[in-house]
């Protein structure tokens, strides 16, 4: 999950009225299929300067990922439900879930003429793992053997011994254990292939990179801070082809001035609709928006190692917190509805997506029964009447304080307790003590997943050790479940696995999940075929003028 | 004279260390990891952050860090910033629009200002002088950022009248609205200073002699009345380049301009230390040579004043 | 260029005889306050003819000068004028702008009081005259420059080239009223209206002026309308006279008939009020003749006066002067100055300052010291250093038997002091706290000092009060509820209410009008004789030291260049300085005023 991207979606607080029930594919288009338009349009989207240089492992931002996203190919892309797709792969072949086979596409080249071959990827994947070259979404990598080796600190080892190229267009890769849903993974921006020019001079590459994608960076094309162009690369032969002449992402500081520029239409296209237009934005575009569900959640993190949410009694505790919030109250009368209260620990939009998972009732509103649970853990462990109970949010970006303050006040008067928000003045901070297991209260946490799956909304936040795991929760047979899941023969074998996993998290409450996001949007009256992803970003290759 | 402006520019070396200083260490003090806030709620690869670190001299101290940019700068290499670009190149994208953005809003401020304050001033009392003074207060006590909001929704939105954004290239005339925006504030001072120092010199004896000597009205208030009332309003424009020119991070980020204010503020958030610094060093030796100016402006309106060695 | 006035002297006409240049029937002019008409000026009717100077007389408030701005239009635009004023007979009110303007500075030039704001601060003088000049005549910017440099020639400014291109604040304030009478009779006014225009000048240097403007008139054959309230200016200038008061003009006539047989009370109230140097304190009938005294200083023969009266007044002021009882001096000074040197200190880049040097003086118990002397003479220094005010640089400074050379600053010892110094300074209304009843402003010091309190403060406010004649219920009274001579009276009260042994009074009389003036040193005076304090009396004027002084110092750029009794000094004065200075003061007398003039001229055509 990317920071920014939550807090974009986290952004449309407070959301006008649009009801969740049925409205889930809101747009006014359909996904996929084009109904015509004037492929001569250039899209101007809004976009946000890359932290980092356009280095598809060093990437794990929104500005970046959007533009890495379309100027890159992959083994497989997603679908707009979240399906994968063969993009630059034949077929992908594994048995066992932790040996596969990979096959790529033939003739497939790099618009500088290089062409892709299984060495590519091999060089690239290595690459984005070794320590030595910092690239920050090295993690992705993970599962690959060897990966430790190459990712220690200092390591002077290049290559992960998982990976073999096989012949031009055949590599194998060997994980360090099953993992059923890998395949699922390779869609990420981290896994997609460089020209071998990228890997000797990588910050010269990141500031003119040369993909594979959809679309190609312009002559000049990326003016920091300004804008970055676009162009259709005409080679690109995937499901992803270009039916426009190019989107130039306009960047924006602030959310608001690309909310004028929309309505005057200098705009095409905003991906999120910013806070404080939220009220208004459906009498100003009319039809021209949308809101549609995607693979995002909202959830209070509440870490054990705090005394009194340890053990026995810090479980009790976490399920009366849990029921003591009215999660169709908040989303109906804070975010207009445009949330949908949390049914599970992942988000509807995914393959294997339950509802009535047992332990799901822990997520429902019950006065009575938060106030047994809570007096129930009294009995174990005294609440101290003095303490104070905090929800940390940022409080820089993506308007987490009324829903924050909103849950306050509905744990004050069920439970009867003293609960504060509690602010951070930057992102950055809060994360600093979230890592460093220095939270003295429950704080906010948003996932939103890299790629389509129920274990990326699970493994890396909740078992033992996982790099995510703020609540540093640790329960072996949370962990078992999520192995047996990984090890599954089949990616629906896999999920029933997942789910089952879900049953001790509704119990034991390491997070509190809130509700699932919605993607919201507008565009401009000069654009047509709008859709939104599985990710919640438009899918801008499809977009036309009129 | 030449003395004392050499002397005025050795002070910019106190000056320069001073503020590099500090805010070195404001940015150093900002609480949370900048490394680890890279990898937003991603498990932070320790191996990469350690190469991050290093690559930014975050694991050295204080001292260390803040004497490496200084040395950085002397060998005329500000460091890079964290999408790996040299912060030189940063500054001279980034100050250019602002300087256009603030030397325009100056303008705007200045010529309207003189004009209604002047013109105000003359009829003090009057129905145009009771109007303006409400309307300057308006401005005054509304907050820039209503301003903007007020002004790009209306002329850029409704009217149409100009972008409300500002393009790529941010030309003259995208800046046109920003730069009034952003003038608006000190439009009001400057307007009610000029009438404040208008009404004073009307009363002056040396108006009343110009009056005697017989020449016409036009001419008293041309010579003899603006140019003693405008000694202070140069002052406050002088000074107000600097401010313009720190203070258009409102406006630019209202009107999306990409300037200094729009790189600083996602510079603190990030916690770039050095970009953060070299900016700010910038705009505080704009702010100094920009006062210098003024004073040197003043002498030479006013020849009461002289400066020595 | 044929309207310039020619260089070459004229022989002066005789005055009055000329051609009626300026005729006003009827002038008011009242001003709106708070949206009703207030008068200034009331139905005023006077004329004045080509050579002739008609004199306003009046003190502050009779519209004395709202009326003559009136003429050509420069009140504010809250005013109100009407009547007829008719320039070579032609009428100037109610006429259009641009008629006005046309005349304005071409055929009626103004000069002003203060010289020092008349002039625009940012334009040379040069290019302020220039400006008259080009506007008014056609002429190219040399031409014009070289009329200019004319102009400050004729009016007798030692280096009119360096002048043309100074900016006012390069030129001393007599330079400047120099320059501004050249830019107004640049283009050869029928009428020169003077408002006040030696009031903020030096004693001498208004001397000078006065002379300047008698050649002019002399030399140019203008009208010159003089206002003033100066009964000495009044008396060497004008050859008419018209008092003012309240609006009104109360009386006109010739300068001798006003000075001599003053027909209205007002009239004779005025010149009752009026100190003349020599004339000696309220009580005192001991006239020194400084005319003489001076003329004997100097082995001068003077035109005006026969030789042997010349003589004979010149050994009566001998055999006065040997007559003045040399009283011994008892006790020990109560304030004591020996080779005393005062700095102000360096602030920021500006040096430190050495305004005083090698002073010498004591002051001994209930005498009273006049120190006078010009602006930046080092008088004040003096004062403001005998209260600690001032470090002393060098030298030894003893207050009431105290060393305070060495004292530090707002330390103990100062504040000892103190105690036994009270002070009166020059403006009333700045010195008072304008948010404390002036009950609580008198007794603020001894509340402070701890000698009384609760009902023996109130009854000790009350005797104060009394004691400079103000009722007893003015003590919830605001200081802007007071006049200036109440307010000054209050600044006395406040001094006196520590029972002082050593009073500075630092020009306390010099903002009040002539008539308040009076009233206030004769209540200072009989204070002093009462009380017995000493006093270092700081002032410009000599007639005021004259009025009060046992002993008189006078300073010259920081030294003391002259002391003695006020005798010594009066009726023998040896310092030329001292010469100068006495020979400089106008006397409200026109006959014994030309005496002195003429005296005047030959003492510095002497010195020269």
């Amino acid at each position: 999950m990317r920071f920014s991207r939550t807090s974009k979606a986290l952004g449309m607080v407070a959301i006008a009225a649009l009801a969740l029930t049925g409205c889930g594919g809101g747009g006014s288009n359909t996904a996929g299929g084009s109904t015509g338009g004037d492929a001569s349009k250039v899209i101007i989207a809004d976009g946000s300067e890359p932290q980092r240089p356009l280095m598809p492992a060093d990437t794990n931002e929104v500005g970046g990922g959007k533009v890495i996203d379309m100027i890159f190919a992959g083994l497989v892309s997603y679908d707009p439900s979240g399906k994968p797709v063969n993009e630059l792969a034949e077929s992908i072949e594994g048995k066992d879930g932790q040996h596969f086979t990979i096959k790529i596409k033939k003739d497939q080249k790099f618009t500088n003429g290089e062409a892709i071959t299984a060495k590519s990827f091999v060089d690239s994947w290595n690459f984005g793992a070794a320590a030595k070259n910092a690239q920050l979404s090295g993690a992705f990598f993970e599962s690959i053997k060897g990966y430790d080796e190459a990712s220690a600190e200092g390591s002077k080892v290049e290559t992960m011994s998982g990976l073999k190229v096989v012949d031009d267009q055949t590599f194998t890769v060997e994980l360090k254990q099953p993992e059923s849903d890998w395949p699922l993974r390779l869609g990420y921006t981290a896994f997609v292939p460089v020209p071998s020019g990228a890997l000797k001079d990588p910050k010269g590459f990141g500031e003119k990179p040369v993909g594979n994608g959809p679309y190609k960076l312009a002559d000049g094309g990326w003016q920091h801070n300004v804008q970055i162009q676009l162009v259709p690369n005409p080679e690109y032969n995937g499901p992803r082809k270009a039916k426009n002449a190019g989107v130039t992402f306009k960047i924006f500081q602030n959310d608001d001035a690309a909310y004028q520029d929309l309505l005057s239409n200098n705009l095409d296209i905003l991906q999120t609709i910013p806070t404080s237009a939220l009220k208004n934005f459906k009498t100003d575009l009319g039809d021209r928006t949308i809101n549609k569900p995607y693979a995002g959640n909202q959830t209070i993190a509440i870490p054990e190692y705090l005394p009194e949410w340890s053990g026995e009694a810090g479980k009790l505790r976490r399920q009366a917190i849990s029921m003591a919030i009215n999660r169709e109250e908040i989303t109906k009368v804070i975010f207009s509805g445009a949330r949908q209260p949390a049914k599970d620990f992942t988000a509807p939009v995914l393959d294997g997506y339950s509802d009535s998972i047992p332990g799901s009732e822990n997520l429902k509103f019950d006065a009575e029964k938060a106030k047994a649970a809570w007096a129930k853990a009294d009995a174990i462990q005294k609440w101290d009447a003095n303490k104070t109970f905090t929800i940390a949010y940022n409080a820089d970006k993506g308007g987490h304080k009324a829903w924050v303050e909103a849950v306050v006040n509905q744990l004050k008067n069920t439970l009867g307790i003293k609960v504060e928000g509690k602010p951070y003045a930057t992102f950055k901070e809060a994360r600093n003590d979230a890592t460093a297991g220095t939270l003295t209260g429950a704080i906010r946490a948003g996932w939103q997943a890299d790629y389509p799956s129920l274990y990326n909304f699970l493994g890396p936040i909740y078992k033992t050790g996982a790099g995510s795991n703020d609540a540093r929760y640790a329960n072996p047979a949370f962990d078992k479940a999520i192995s047996e899941g990984l090890a599954a023969s089949s990616v629906s074998e896999g999920n029933k696995a997942m789910n089952k996993a879900q049953e001790t998290l509704l119990t034991d409450l390491p997070a509190i999940p809130l509700w699932y996001q919605v993607a919201q949007g507008g565009w401009s009256d000069k654009v047509s075929n709008v859709d939104y992803g599985w990710d919640g970003v438009p899918l801008y290759y499809n977009i036309t003028g009129k | 004279m030449a003395t004392y402006i050499l002397k005025r520019f050795l002070q910019l070396i106190p000056v320069f260390l001073g503020a590099t200083l500090l805010v070195y260490f404001l940015v150093f003090s900002l609480p949370g990891d900048p490394i680890v806030a890279l990898f937003g709620d991603k498990p932070v690869n320790e191996a990469v952050a350690a190469r991050l670190r290093e690559q930014y001299h975050l694991d050295q101290p204080f001292w260390i860090q803040y004497l490496l940019y200084l040395k950085g700068i002397f060998t005329f290499d500000l460091g890079q910033d964290f999408s790996g670009r040299p912060i030189a190149a940063v500054l001279g994208e980034v100050f250019p629009v602002t300087a256009r953005l603030a030397v325009m809003a100056l303008i705007f401020e200045a010529v309207f200002g003189i004009i209604f304050g002047l013109i105000a001033g003359l009829r003090k009392g009057k129905f145009f002088d009771a109007t303006v003074l409400i309307a300057s207060l308006i401005v005054i006590g509304i907050p820039i950022f209503v301003l903007g909001f007020l002004l790009q929704f209306t002329i850029g939105v409704q009217l149409g009248w100009a972008k409300p954004t500002v393009s790529s290239a941010a030309t003259v005339q995208d800046l046109i609205l920003p730069a009034i925006v952003l003038g608006l504030g000190s439009f009001a001072y400057v307007l009610r200073l000029t009438r404040t120092s208008v009404i004073e010199n009307m009363n002056a004896d040396y108006v009343r002699t110009a009056t005697a000597k017989g020449l016409s009205r036009f001419r008293v208030v041309r010579v003899h009345i603006l140019r003693n009332s405008l000694i202070p309003v140069i002052t406050f424009l002088g000074a107000d380049l600097g401010a313009l020119m720190g203070g258009a991070i409102v406006t630019e980020g209202i009107f999306n301009v990409p300037g200094v204010g729009n790189r600083l503020y996602r510079a603190v958030t990030q916690g770039e230390g050095p970009t953060v610094v070299s900016i700010v060093t910038v705009l505080v030796l704009i702010y100094v040579v920009s006062n210098l100016l003024v004073d040197l402006l003043y002498a030479w309106l006013d020849p009461r004043i002289r400066y020595d060695a | 260029m044929t309207d310039f006035i020619t260089l070459d002297p004229v022989p002066a006409p005789a005055p009055g005889k000329g051609d009626t240049v300026l005729e006003v029937r009827d002038l008011s002019v009242d001003f709106g306050v708070d949206k009703k008409w207030v008068p200034a000026a009331i139905g005023l009717n006077y004329e004045v003819r080509a050579g002739e100077v008609l004199a306003i007389v009046g003190e502050s408030g009779s519209g004395k000068s709202a009326s003559s701005m009136a003429l050509l239009g420069l009140l504010p635009t809250n005013s109100r004028v009407s009547g007829s004023v008719k320039l070579g007979g032609k009428e100037l009110l109610g006429g259009n702008e641009a008629n006005i303007r046309a005349v304005r500075g071409k055929d009626v030039a103004v000069i002003f009081q203060e010289p020092m704001t008349a002039l625009n601060p940012v334009y040379t003088v040069g290019a302020q005259i220039v400006e008259t000049i080009r506007l008014h005549n056609e002429v190219s910017p040399d031409q014009a420059k070289e009329r200019a440099l004319r102009m400050l020639d004729l009016v007798e400014l030692p280096d009119p080239e360096k002048a043309f291109k100074s900016y006012p604040h390069q030129l001393s304030g007599g330079q400047r009223q120099r320059a501004m009478i050249a830019q107004s009779l640049s283009c050869d006014p029928k009428l020169l209206i003077a408002d006040e225009p030696t009031t903020a000048l030096d004693v001498t240097v208004q001397a000078e002026i006065l002379d300047l403007m008698r050649n002019l008139r002399n030399k140019l054959d203008s009208a010159i309308v003089l206002i003033t309230h100066d009964m000495g200016v009044v008396a060497d200038l004008a050859d008419r006279i018209a008092v003012m008061r309240r609006g009104l003009i109360v009386e006109t006539g010739t300068a001798g008939e006003i000075f001599h047989n003053p027909q209205h009370e007002y009239t004779k109230a005025l010149l009752a009020a009026v100190p003349h140097l020599g004339q000696g304190g309220a009580a005192s009938d001991d006239d020194v003749d400084v005319t003489a005294a001076l003329a004997a200083a100097t082995h001068a023969d003077l035109e005006a006066v026969p030789r042997s009266e010349l003589l004979r007044r010149e050994r009566e002021n001998a055999a006065a002067l040997a007559a003045a009882d040399t009283v011994k001096p008892q006790g020990e000074p109560v304030l004591e100055l020996t080779d005393v040197a005062i700095e102000y200190p360096k602030q920021g880049r500006v040096p430190a300052f050495r305004a005083v040097e090698g002073a010498n003086l004591a002051i001994y118990p209930g005498q009273v010291v006049g120190l006078v002397g010009e602006s930046g003479s080092g008088k004040t220094t003096i004062g403001r250093a005998a209260v600690g005010l001032l470090p002393v640089a060098a030298g030894t400074m003893k207050v009431v038997g105290q060393d305070i050379s060495a004292a530090k600053r707002n330390g103990r010892q100062l504040h000892e002091m103190r105690r036994h110094v009270g002070m009166v300074f020059q403006d009333p209304s700045s010195s008072l706290n304008p948010r404390l009843p002036i009950g609580e402003s008198i007794g603020e010091p001894m509340f402070l000092a701890g000698v009384a309190k609760g009902a023996a403060l109130q009854s000790r406010i009350e005797e104060l009060l009394d004691q400079v004649e103000l009722p007893r219920d003015y003590r919830n009274r605001y200081p802007h509820e007071l006049s200036g001579g109440q307010k000054q009276r209050v600044g006395i009260a406040r001094a006196l209410s520590l029972k002082p042994k050593l009073m500075v009074a630092d020009e306390p009389t010099s903002a009040l009008d002539v008539s308040v003036q009076a009233k206030v040193l004769e209540l200072f005076q009989n204070l002093q004789k009462e009380l017995g304090f000493a006093c270092l009396f700081v002032t410009h004027d000599l007639a005021v030291v004259d009025v009060l002084a046992d002993r008189i110092c006078v300073m010259q750029r920081g030294r003391i260049v002259e002391q003695g009794t006020r005798d010594q000094i009066l009726r023998n004065p040896q310092e030329p300085y001292t010469q100068r200075l006495l020979a400089a003061v106008p006397l409200p007398d026109p006959e014994k005023q030309r005496e002195r003039r003429e005296l005047r001229a030959q003492l510095l055509s002497g010195a020269s």
